[in-house]
């Protein structure tokens, strides 16, 4: 095969792949050595795998391991469908939080405190939270229906995200238990801290389910740069690639929510900062956006336990404090281009 | 050999027609110009053409069967689209682009094979656009993005190719290059169906033209009859200055007419 040929093949991304995958497994050490508790690497490997002192083992395999997992696995939900969505609306400011779904998961998981229902079942804040996911997007399918138009689903969403914002304000506004509203207050900032397997082993199940629906749509996400039209003469479906998109993320990033609480801005940033790195194209972007919103979601998870506060700072809080300023950029930016 | 047949095609807007017993065919070996002025329901038909609107009467064949008995895919290996104003939105690779064209005939999950790469170099090979193949999608010029674009179309290898006003924004040298590409297609044994504005360029490049007004084909046929003064004077209300050239007719609207004469 000639040079040529070679060149226009698909580009396969290892170098970028095996870069990010080194960085993920460091992090990953790095949240599990992180804590309160003076562990040292070779502590925590040994505890880890069963070894050494049982409070060590507690601390690694109870506190430590699940709250790494979780990292990972809600960081990668952000970055592959903020990734997915920017590509799907081709709307660089698109992100998870766009379509209603965090807002909404994050109001099934204030019913379920405002009512004390977790306190009887201690898995309702998750499974609440999920339903507020999915009902987010039942009612993004119904608020803009069949052949809807970009425009209608971030209209709609940013209506379906006011919706869950308001009702939680309503929650809080109408609560006379001074305790349940700081809980709410502080659930809703985002956190990783004293989660244990058992959200793990819930939110797994969802959470793959949607990366799949995700991942099934690279195709059309390719094509869809050319337009919807151009993309429909190119065999691709719309209405389906929007169905599952839509409900990739609520089922990902819904169970995100239900656990973490909400945390935004990463699926805003991961798929801008590794758009160059795969040649501007939606489907390389999904892999290796994955990847890049579980490192960012470890170290920024790493940096609330570092970081020497009288109260531990809130994930969500650092995210936001670490976007904002992003996405400023971004419309600075995207106004500039616009003139 | 006919590629597509459309029958009594109606389409409606709300409750406004937009094409109205539309019946018109497309062989291999031709350039169909569909000519007409604004609102005439040129684009509409294209994308009827395309199977991308389905119309509220009459029926579209493609190979002799129904469009609406075969899948998207099917439709997407047979017919290539190449809207008016084709966008590409994200800064892709020129050469990356060109290769979506060929998404139709890769399976899902795999990787694009030997005859694909080929596809892809020879489509960039004929618009002439090998050397942009690195380039940046945004960082290309008019008339570049214009033939990276036609490329993409190409790389599908369509028994039929619609093009929507394809040279709307190319200059004078840039349309006769698009031009030459058509009809070359044509000449290659592909059919080609062209939206164009230019009555220049329809009459010089256009086997066959279909004039089109309010929705309805006014006539149809070869270039000179299709295009005579009284056409010229009733659908578009300009009268041409005409001659020959090494052969071939010309055509070059030149003035506006006051209105449309009364029908006698």
């Amino acid at each position: 095969m000639s040079m040529a040929h070679r060149a226009i093949g698909v580009p396969r991304d290892a170098v970028l792949h095996a870069a990010l995958g080194f960085s993920l497994f460091g992090a990953f050490v790095l949240s599990l050595a992180a804590g309160p508790a003076p562990l040292g690497l070779t502590d925590v490997a040994a505890a880890l795998f069963g070894q050494g002192p049982e409070a060590a083992q507690l601390i690694v395999r109870e506190i430590r391991l699940p709250r790494a997992l979780l990292g990972v696995m809600i960081g990668a939900s952000l970055g592959l469908s903020g990734a997915g969505l920017q590509g799907l609306l081709r709307n660089p400011l698109a992100e998870p939080g766009l379509i209603g779904a965090s807002s909404m998961a994050a109001l099934g998981g204030v019913i379920a405190m405002y009512f004390g229902l977790y306190t009887v079942f201690p898995l309702a804040l998750p499974a609440l939270a999920m339903l507020g996911a999915l009902a987010a997007v039942a009612l993004l399918l119904v608020l803009a229906g069949r052949d809807a138009s970009s425009l209608t689903i971030i209209l709609a969403g940013v209506a379906i995200s006011s919706l869950g914002a308001a009702l939680i304000s309503l929650a809080i506004n109408l609560s006379n238990n001074l305790f349940a509203v700081t809980e709410i207050v502080f659930w809703l900032m985002g956190s990783l801290a004293d989660r244990s397997m058992d959200h793990v082993w819930l939110t797994l199940p969802f959470m793959a389910a949607g990366w799949l629906l995700i991942a099934s749509c690279g195709r059309a996400l390719d094509a869809l740069t050319l337009g919807d039209d151009t993309a429909q003469s190119l065999g691709v479906d719309l209405r389906r690639t929007r169905f599952l998109m839509v409900a990739g993320t609520a089922l990902s990033v819904g169970a995100g929510v239900a656990v973490s609480g909400a945390i935004g801005f990463v699926g805003l940033v991961v798929p801008h900062l590794l758009r160059p790195f795969v040649g501007h194209e939606p489907r390389r972007l999904l892999p290796a956006s994955a990847l890049g919103g579980a490192i960012l979601l470890l170290l920024a998870d790493v940096g609330v336990r570092l970081v020497p506060t009288a109260a531990e700072l809130r994930l969500g809080v650092v995210t936001a404090l670490i976007g904002v300023p992003f996405f400023l950029f971004l419309i600075f930016k995207t106004r500039r281009e616009m003139a | 050999m006919t590629v597509m047949r459309l029958s009594a095609i109606d389409v409606v807007r709300e409750t406004r027609p937009i094409l109205e017993r539309v019946s018109l065919s497309v062989a291999s070996g031709e350039v169909l110009g569909i000519v007409g002025p604004n609102g005439a329901g040129k684009s509409t038909l294209l994308r009827v053409m395309a199977g991308l609107l389905a119309p509220a009467a009459g029926t579209v064949e493609l190979d002799g069967r129904d469009l609406r008995s075969w899948n998207r895919n099917g439709i997407a290996r047979r017919i290539a689209y190449l809207p008016q104003h084709p966008e590409c939105h994200w800064a892709m690779a020129a050469e990356r682009v060109v290769a979506l064209g060929r998404l139709p005939h890769i399976a899902p999950w795999q990787r694009p094979r030997a005859e694909d790469r080929h596809a892809i170099q020879a489509a960039m090979a004929a618009t002439d656009v090998t050397h942009l193949a690195r380039r940046s999608a945004g960082t290309l010029s008019g008339g570049e993005h214009a033939r990276v674009m036609l490329a993409r179309a190409l790389a599908a290898e369509p028994a039929l190719l619609l093009a929507d006003e394809p040279v709307a924004d190319l200059d004078p040298y840039h349309s006769i290059d698009v031009m030459d590409h058509l009809a070359g297609l044509a000449r290659a044994g592909r059919a080609v169906a062209v939206v164009l504005h230019d009555l220049t360029l329809a009459t010089r490049y256009c086997d066959r033209l279909a004039l089109l007004d309010c929705g309805r084909i006014v006539a149809e046929g070869p270039a000179e009859p299709t295009l005579s003064t009284e056409n010229l004077a009733g659908v578009y209300r300009v009268a041409a200055l005409r001659g020959r050239h090494e052969g071939k007719p010309y055509l070059l609207p030149w003035t506006r007419l006051p209105e449309r004469p009364e029908p006698s």
